[in-house]
């Protein structure tokens, strides 16, 4: 090739393309099938709590233990609370507003910078908010299964109350992990951002 | 005329004039053709949605190709969480496999391998080589990406340097 980059440009802008044949009623109809898409995602979320909800509120109204009233109070706050941060991430017709009137270094930097972000709070808006509730009823449960008889067994001849301890301990693991890893993802979309901003 | 026909106008022939660019771009985004096809569709949408909003402060091109790399960018970002996939910038992508003489002569070779370079580019150095490569002037391309001109033609210098390497040099290699 003896001009290479003169040659590269014609060679790219000459290559076969198939016609990407979409009528506007195709297009019209694919549009319709992601905010369907999106609305179903949504459904299931308010289909599981619209069952957690009625029962956590049974159970704050029925619950004779005041520690466990408290423990399905909570939960039931900080389910509240998740649903509404989900209701409020998902708005696709501001992205496709955003992605005409940003410049794509910027859109760039903005769509890292939100994954960022959501992986570094994943503790805040997921976690956290279901998680004094969580204590208290993990606290009531302990106290019910000490209450036991002591030769009670459940799995692998441990008592009730040594059973839920192992069950907690796996459970703070995999919360562990989970921000852990978040943390780990999240930092190194850091490393990305800041290698963009010294440009 | 109401909203929606001018929204709709405005994508007719949008997607006529730049219909074949938003191909191209695609190949440069994704490798896999049944993903791709979904990426051009993705981008044919979102060049539909966007023009309800259009206010004509920039013009038809730099809109379209924001769009396009902006909705491309987006698919890249979510595969790579997918399949964990690492890109290289201009200064770090080295000449793929070394290619004969013959090879590099051949067209349809040739057009593979700069296919090949582009999809493991970083994003930003593959808006620029996409755009590079659709004849875009360096001012141009600052509009759509919003890089500085400075940068823009210390991007094209390597991205030259680069084709050279790939191309020029894999001939006299082989």
């Amino acid at each position: 090739m003896d001009n290479p980059e003169n040659d590269l440009k014609t060679l790219w802008q000459d290559q076969p393309t198939e016609p990407t044949a979409m009528s506007l009623e195709k297009i019209q109809q694919r549009a319709h099938q992601l905010q369907v898409r999106i609305h179903r995602e949504k459904l299931i979320v308010y289909g599981i709590s619209a069952v957690a909800i009625p029962l956590y509120l049974f159970a704050v109204i029925i619950s004779p233990d005041r520690l466990a009233t408290a423990g399905y109070l909570l939960t039931l706050l900080g389910i509240l609370f998740v649903l509404y941060v989900n209701h409020r991430h998902v708005q696709p017709n501001r992205q496709a507003v955003a992605r005409a009137s940003t410049a794509c270094a910027d859109f760039h930097r903005r769509a890292l910078a939100q994954r960022r972000d959501l992986l570094r709070n994943v503790w805040l808006w997921a976690v956290a908010p279901v998680m004094p509730g969580a204590i208290l009823m993990f606290i009531h449960m302990h106290r019910l299964m000490a209450s036991l008889p002591p030769y009670t067994s459940v799995m692998f001849g441990l008592h009730p109350s040594g059973f839920a301890a192992v069950m907690d301990t796996i459970g703070l693991l995999a919360l562990f992990k989970i921000v852990i890893s978040s943390h780990w993802r999240a930092y190194r979309l850091n490393r990305e951002l800041k290698a963009l901003d010294g440009i | 005329m109401t909203a929606t026909t001018g929204q709709d106008q405005r994508y007719i022939e949008a997607a006529a004039e730049f219909g074949p660019a938003l191909e191209r771009l695609a190949r440069g985004y994704e490798a896999h053709p049944e993903r791709r096809r979904d990426l051009v569709q993705d981008i044919h949408v979102a060049l539909w949605r966007s023009f309800r909003s259009f206010d004509a402060r920039c013009s038809v091109r730099t809109w379209v190709y924001r769009v396009a790399h902006n909705t491309a960018t987006t698919h890249i970002l979510k595969e790579r969480r997918r399949h964990d996939r690492h890109w290289t910038s201009l200064d770090d992508a080295l000449p793929s496999e070394t290619a004969s003489a013959e090879e590099t002569t051949h067209h349809h070779q040739a057009l593979d391998r700069l296919t090949r370079l582009i999809q493991h580019l970083k994003p930003q150095d593959r808006q620029i080589i996409l755009l590079y490569l659709e004849g875009l002037d360096a001012a141009g391309m600052a509009e759509i990406t919003g890089l500085t001109a400075a940068h823009i033609a210390t991007k094209i210098h390597r991205i030259k340097a680069l084709l050279r390497r790939q191309f020029t040099e894999g001939d006299h290699h082989g």
